[in-house]
């Protein structure tokens, strides 16, 4: 099973790139792909599940073009869109046994499919309400469900906790792990603690380009011994925003905390932290802002 | 903040967004070519508009009011499905919600709407009345352009039009069942019957007798009884009848001059107590406006209709005491289903079922009683009526239909259907398929009907005809990703057709034996829209 992505950009209307020569080789586990808004996440999210077609380079899926036999992906994937719909009237029931149908399982396996993926989203005791009437939350559960009609062999999620609560978040990202293993999990964000919580490979992107393509542990590495914290009187706040590359600030009585990420110590009195992939996160993205 | 400021800028923010969508050319192009096929070249010798045998000369007095007669036939059709979404795009959009958290009264919202949709307008009745210089000098028949009697007759009857079709359409948004796809139909049949049998009477069957303001909302009635006076003294056994959409003199028809009328105070004044009207029906719509509060949203933009809700209370096997919102647990290891075998092209019936259900699901409850009773009607009504079960067995399904083709891009599915398996060859084929099988089912007891009264060689017009409907709807469906397009062409196209109009007759109500013919142009055409559609599809997905 392999994803192989070679030099693909995609331009819009306008003439602008959402995407310049991406490049990737992805196998079996879960790739969490991060990048600021406006990074070209989505854009290649779509390419990935067919519904765009790349402007320059190809996709191959176990070999195969899928610009041009996209459906030798398609019946084998899962997929989450940032944003999507559901048809108000049908109930969670109809709405998946259509999706089942599109995705042209049979009725049996359809039935006990939809039976499981219910109780997976626990969605199972309204599962005969219409759609119309469901949160947010609920909507992204039967998204979820959807994607995962079919067994994907690759499943591609795209900013997939927006509209969760922080509980169905962790949740969430627990369903993600288990469903790693022997399939190819693309799971798409700007919240880093959800890549941090799932990914075994993290690949970094901004403006349209790939910045970065690592594990979590050598992403780490990258920023160990360069995190600093230390105690500024509130008045100087702005002075070290303006001269550091900030990563959190935590109000105190005494003070303000600041954590920053800089290569030398930024004050005689700060001191080397441990890095989390938010402080990697933000060294890799604002590269050449920093000192 | 004072209510002349806010209204302002509701215009001007209205105005400017619709004048950049591409409906609003359409709509636009669509009036400017109406306005040049009726007034042909001065040697033509097949008229659009001419009363009986001759056609007024070219001069500015018969050029405005032609287009202003044109105006109120076809604008008040045309308008109302460029308006018809406003409310419903602040709904969609969410903007509806910031606008319910400010200050602004209902009355003004709706005030707002109404001048929004009626500037829109306006802005086309500008370029009709440009239009109608153009055409005065491009025709040369009489180089004399008089700017008054030109444009007097277009916005006299156009103006208090259009204010009436602005508040119209703001009055069926805040109404639940006419805000969507109902409302649609039931405005265009509403539409026919007013224009059939009030306000033109004149124009299709006889003199026009006393002029009742009251029932002139289309205020053409002086101008067309004017018309017909000049047709009494050019042409002694002139009835009064004017020919309108199409006459072959097979030679270049007589000429006369007709100078117009003069629009008198009282005149002005009738058509001023439309504009009231229209300001009335307008306030009138705050009453039942939701104000974008969520717990009153009727589907298809938010919850279900607390009908439909109730009806499906109704279904067996639903459990009571369901909580409001089932916390999302996982229950140990997580273990899909394996799929093991993933065929191409596999379970196409499951499909088409699955995308007839959801053509049919979710509609009011007098959808399916109307679906009953129609084609009871087919089978059991009155001997000969062959005709007229056919045409109403044809309306029902319009709100189903007008589905096809855009299901996917207004409920924002597609990156879900287009992404599954063959979208072309299996979800494509399969809706137009279900639409299909819709219209073979609603025409089933008509036809079992036909066929036992021995007319069994008029079958494949049925057939053909159940063809090409759905067909329409896909290619509008795929190309305006709104279903009003198709609910404004194909009910025009079917009420022309019933009212005699050949070309449109599809169903052949008004031949005696079948026009083989026209038979094969209604099959050639079904070929062209599914064309149309598998381009329009096409596009939908690379598009997306």
């Amino acid at each position: 099973m392999q994803l192989y992505i070679s030099d693909v950009s995609k331009q819009y209307h306008g003439k602008v790139w959402g995407l310049r020569g991406f490049s990737l080789d992805l196998g079996p586990g879960i790739v969490g792909l991060l990048g600021p808004n406006g990074a070209g996440k989505s854009t290649m999210m779509n390419i990935l599940a067919t519904i765009t077609r790349p402007t320059e380079g190809t996709v191959l899926w176990n070999g195969v073009d899928i610009t041009r036999q996209p459906d030798a992906l398609r019946r084998m994937l899962g997929y989450l869109p940032q944003s999507f719909g559901v048809y108000p009237n049908l109930t969670a029931q109809e709405f998946l046994e259509y999706m089942a149908a599109v995705k042209g399982l049979d009725p049996q396996t359809a039935r006990r499919c939809i039976d499981e993926l219910l109780q997976l989203v626990n969605l199972t005791e309204v599962r005969k309400r219409p759609l119309g009437g469901y949160s947010g939350g609920m909507r992204q559960r039967i998204g979820i469900a959807q994607a995962l009609l079919n067994d994907p062999q690759l499943l591609i999620v795209d900013e997939p906790t927006v509209g969760l609560d922080p509980e169905e978040r962790v949740r969430f990202r627990n369903l993600i792990a288990d469903l790693a293993g022997e399939r190819i999990v693309i799971l798409s964000t700007h919240i880093v603690s959800d890549i941090e919580a799932t990914a075994t490979r993290i690949v970094i992107a901004n403006h349209g380009r790939l910045v970065m393509d690592t594990t979590s542990e050598r992403l780490l590495q990258a920023v160990d011994g360069k995190v600093w914290e230390w105690l500024i009187p509130s008045t100087e706040l702005a002075a070290v925003k303006n001269a550091y590359l900030v990563s959190g600030t935590l109000r105190r009585a005494d003070g303000i905390q600041m954590r920053v990420i800089a290569d030398q110590p930024p004050h005689p009195e700060a001191r080397s932290v441990t890095p989390t992939f938010e402080d990697a996160y933000l060294k890799i993205i604002s590269n050449g802002k920093m000192q | 903040m004072n209510t002349p400021y806010i209204i302002y800028h509701m215009l001007r923010a209205d105005f400017l967004e619709r004048t950049r969508r591409s409906s609003f050319l359409l709509t636009l192009g669509l009036a400017i070519l109406i306005g040049f096929i009726f007034l042909p070249p001065t040697d033509a010798t097949n008229l659009m508009f001419a009363l009986g045998p001759w056609r007024g000369v070219y001069n500015s007095a018969w050029i405005g009011s032609v287009y202003g007669i044109l105006f109120a036939i076809f604008m008040p059709l045309l308008g109302f499905f460029l308006t018809k979404s406003t409310i419903e795009r602040d709904r969609r959009t969410r903007v509806g919600q910031i606008l319910a958290t400010t200050p602004m009264s209902k009355p003004v919202y709706v005030l707002g709407k109404w001048l929004s949709n009626l500037t829109v307008m306006a802005a086309m009745l500008v370029i009709i009345n440009l239009m109608a210089v153009f055409m005065q000098w491009l025709r040369g028949e009489v180089p004399q352009i008089d700017l008054l009697a030109l444009s007097v007759p277009i916005w006299a009857i156009g103006l208090p039009l259009i204010a009436l079709t602005a508040a119209l359409a703001v009055f069926f948004e805040t109404i639940p069942l006419l805000s969507g796809s109902a409302g649609n139909v039931i405005y265009v049949i509403a539409w026919y019957i007013l224009m059939d049998n009030v306000a033109l009477p004149g124009l299709f069957r006889y003199n026009i007798g006393d002029i009742v303001p009251w029932a002139d909302p289309l205020g053409v009635t002086h101008v067309l009884s004017a018309m017909q006076a000049v047709g009494n003294q050019v042409t002694p056994d002139y009835r009064g009848f004017i020919n309108f959409g199409g006459a072959d003199f097979a030679v270049v028809p007589q000429v006369a001059n007709f100078a117009g009328i003069t629009w008198t105070a009282d005149i002005l004044m009738d058509r001023l107590m439309w504009f009231g009207i229209a300001a009335l029906l307008d306030l009138a719509a705050a009453l039942p406006f939701d104000r974008f509060d969520p717990a009153r949203a009727t589907s298809p933009e938010g919850k279900p209709s607390s009908l439909g809700i109730w009806l499906r209370s109704l279904l067996p096997n639903r459990k009571q005491n369901q909580p409001a919102e089932p916390a999302f647990a996982l229950a140990g290891k997580v273990i899909l289903t394996p799929i093991t075998r993933r065929v191409h092209n596999s379970r196409f019936f499951s499909l088409l079922r699955a995308e007839f259900k959801l053509m049919v699901l979710g509609k009011p409850w007098w959808w399916y009683l109307i679906a009953v009773f129609v084609s009871l009607l087919g089978l059991g009504g009155p001997p000969g009526g062959g005709g007229i079960t056919f045409a109403l067995a044809l309306i029902w399904p319009v709100i189903a239909w007008s589905s096809l083709g855009m299901r996917e891009t207004f409920f924002d599915t597609y990156k879900l259907t287009y992404s599954a398996s063959s979208p072309f060859r299996r979800q494509f084929m399969a809706s137009w398929l279900s639409g299909v099988s819709l219209a073979m089912l609603a025409v089933s007891g008509a036809t079992l009907r036909m066929l036992l009264e021995g007319h069994a060689e008029r079958l494949p017009i049925i057939f053909v005809a159940t063809l090409f409907i759905p067909t329409l709807a896909m290619a509008l469906g795929t190309w305006s990703n709104s279903s009003r397009l198709f609910e404004v062409i194909y009910l025009s196209w079917l009420f022309m057709g019933a009212n005699g109009v050949v070309p449109f007759d599809f169903l052949q109500t008004h031949q005696t034996t079948p026009n083989l013919g026209q038979l094969v142009a209604y099959m050639l055409l079904t070929l062209i829209f599914f064309g149309l559609s598998l381009a329009g599809r096409w596009r939908q997905i690379h598009a997306s």
